[in-house]
């Protein structure tokens, strides 16, 4: 009883902290970075859910938000149409890309299903950056309006803020139902074990393309919010190390943890941000620290275990 | 219009014999030890910029700065398996699991590499010396490239020196023991983290290989290895990944069909061709063509 309440109370102090955030005397700078803290928590819901939950690989998914951005960006800034049917549209579009994709690469595993998915990722990449009367080339679409909800418009970093924020709580309340429903127990099925899912009943390829399905679902709405969070979107920004920061997020988080895309991403953006001031030698400290990681705490954060890594240190086996 | 069709063939197998030697390499370290090393494609650009290192900076004549080449990035790619493979195969995880912490260990590792590339070579493209005659062969009143020859004589020498290497001398023996079965192969003497740190030194060369052969075909930048690692890997598949004959010849048909595409549609949609086809052998022969359809194990 005490626990539930202490809970409850934890969840109210972070909303109450993330509403008066802006007003802290926190500069612009920082805010946008929170910002795109949220958006990289919708993004990594979405392949926790495909990978973390159902424990199908994807190294795809900067496609499929470079799939979201670019519609959200093609449907307002070209053709006039208002931001929460763009939004909408964006997240559908990524979807049905996601259960084509998703039907034909399901059938492969591992390593294989890596390889097929980062061959998804360049080909969409590449469509962007040669088919300029769509996407504008290289250049990108710039001039991208801001998002205004009947008749609110999110112009300042503070309203941003507020717009991703709220799609980002309203976001993870859904993937919390998901996860807790029939659905997610089956997804869990399959990631433990997928002939024995099977045995039970499970249909295994339907519930995969689901979870496939759901995912690309939110990595196209981060697509659309990152859109109109910058206001300018160009193929540069989706390149497949992109889906290794996603995936890298999920990792580190925890496989199949709910609170591991919240975590993830506060701790892998701002582990971004703050090796951006190496300059030159930043990808390289990134690149090595992705190695030792993996050596010593494979399970993310959540999964270190502090007599293991002693054992790995001291070279006792 | 028949002269386009053969110089587009003559350097589709040019391009496709470097494709085969990085699908090579996949396919040692596949056969081996069931593993995908990600950053092969940036062990391939490390072979392009030691290449024209010895060639260009070191003034080492061709011979003697490829032996070099393949010697450097022979260490690198055994220094790979001990730092970011003998680790992680030693934890005891899933089997989900393990495959997932390989790859984000190798490719945070090519990050590595490309990143330590760009600040020792700057970012820029390169372009090698010419190191190959460049006047064309005229046979019956079509022109061959001389370059794109020398480019495949020398893939086919470093191929047959690998298969004899495998066929005939003891510790190639071992090794294809040892991608048997390795606790019989183990049994019999064979030294079995040797084998592994030798397949992935090899891998390593093969790819020295390539990315030094790409000298009259392209620019050294890099940022080059994602590209031709997905290449290579096409290459592996198309054949069947795991064969050395399949990388081979899934090699020279995607470098074939690769330069039919450029030549006669577009060739800002080549890659695309490249990666469609590779999803699609993915999907409908993943065994590839030469390799029998694996059964599923329970």
């Amino acid at each position: 009883m005490n626990i539930r309440y202490l809970k409850i109370a934890f969840v109210i102090g972070i909303c109450v902290l993330l509403a008066f955030l802006p007003y802290l005397g926190i500069n612009p700078y920082s805010l946008h970075i929170y910002t795109l803290i949220g958006i990289y928590i919708f993004l990594s819901i979405g392949l926790n859910i495909i990978f973390g939950h159902t424990g199908q690989i994807s190294l795809g998914h900067a496609g499929f938000f470079a799939i979201g951005a670019y519609t959200s960006a093609i449907l307002t800034a070209q053709l006039g149409i208002s931001f929460p049917v763009a939004f909408v549209c964006a997240g559908l579009i990524s979807l049905v890309f996601g259960l084509v994709v998703g039907r034909a690469c399901l059938k492969l595993e591992g390593a294989y299903l890596a390889m097929a998915t980062i061959g998804f990722n360049e080909i969409v990449r590449m469509v962007l950056v040669h088919w300029e009367g769509l996407s504008g080339g290289p250049a990108g679409i710039s001039k991208i309006p801001n998002a205004s909800i009947l008749g609110l418009t999110f112009s300042t970093t503070r309203g941003k803020y507020y717009l991703v924020m709220v799609l980002t709580i309203l976001g993870f309340i859904c993937y919390r139902n998901l996860i807790s429903s029939n659905y997610g127990k089956q997804f869990t099925a399959i990631k433990e074990n997928a002939l024995a899912a099977q045995a039970m009943g499970v249909n295994t390829t339907r519930m995969k393309i689901i979870a496939f399905g759901i995912s690309t679902l939110y990595a196209g709405f981060g697509g659309s919010l990152y859109a109109h969070l910058n206001n300018y979107v160009a193929p540069d920004a989706f390149p497949f190390s992109e889906s290794l920061t996603l995936l890298l997020i999920v990792v580190l988080g925890g496989m199949g943890n709910i609170l591991g895309p919240i975590l993830g991403s506060v701790v892998l953006i701002w582990v971004k941000e703050s090796l951006r001031m190496l300059k030159d030698y930043n990808m390289l400290i990134y690149g090595i620290s992705l190695m030792t990681l993996m050596v010593f705490a494979p399970k993310g954060f959540a999964g270190i275990n502090l007599s293991f890594l002693w054992r790995r240190i001291s070279g006792k086996n | 219009m028949i002269a386009q069709i053969f110089q587009q063939i003559t350097s589709g197998i040019a391009i496709g014999s470097i494709y085969a030697l990085v699908g090579l390499a996949f396919s040692l370290t596949m056969r081996a030890v069931n593993a995908i090393n990600f950053a092969q494609g940036d062990i391939f650009m490390l072979g392009a910029y030691f290449g024209i290192t010895f060639l260009l900076f070191l003034k080492v004549p061709f011979w003697l700065s490829i032996l070099a080449t393949i010697l450097v990035v022979s260490v690198i790619g055994i220094l790979f398996e001990k730092v970011a493979y003998k680790p992680l195969y030693r934890a005891r995880l899933g089997r989900a699991e393990h495959h997932v912490i390989l790859i984000i260990s190798t490719i945070g590792t090519g990050i590595f590499l490309q990143n330590a590339a760009m600040l020792i070579w700057g970012p820029d493209a390169l372009a090698f010396p010419k190191i190959f005659p460049k006047e064309p062969m005229n046979i019956l009143g079509m022109l061959l490239p001389m370059e794109y020859i020398w480019v495949v004589i020398l893939a086919i020498f470093f191929m047959l020196t690998l298969h004899y290497f495998f066929q005939k001398t003891r510790v190639g023996k071992g090794l294809r023991a040892t991608s048997q079965d390795r606790e019989t192969a183990a049994l019999m003497g064979v030294n079995i983290s040797f084998a592994d740190s030798l397949t992935f030194g090899l891998a390593a060369a093969v790819s020295a290989v390539g990315g030094i052969l790409i000298a009259p075909i392209s620019f050294a930048t890099p940022t080059m290895g994602l590209t031709y690692g997905l290449k290579g890997f096409t290459a592996a598949v198309v054949g069947g990944l795991g064969s050395v004959r399949g990388a081979i010849v899934g090699g020279v048909l995607l470098g074939i069909l690769e330069n039919i595409v450029t030549g006669f549609i577009s060739s800002t949609y080549k890659d695309v061709v490249s990666f469609t086809i590779l999803i699609l052998f993915l999907l409908i022969r993943p065994s590839g063509l030469l390799l029998k359809p694996a059964q599923q194990k329970v």
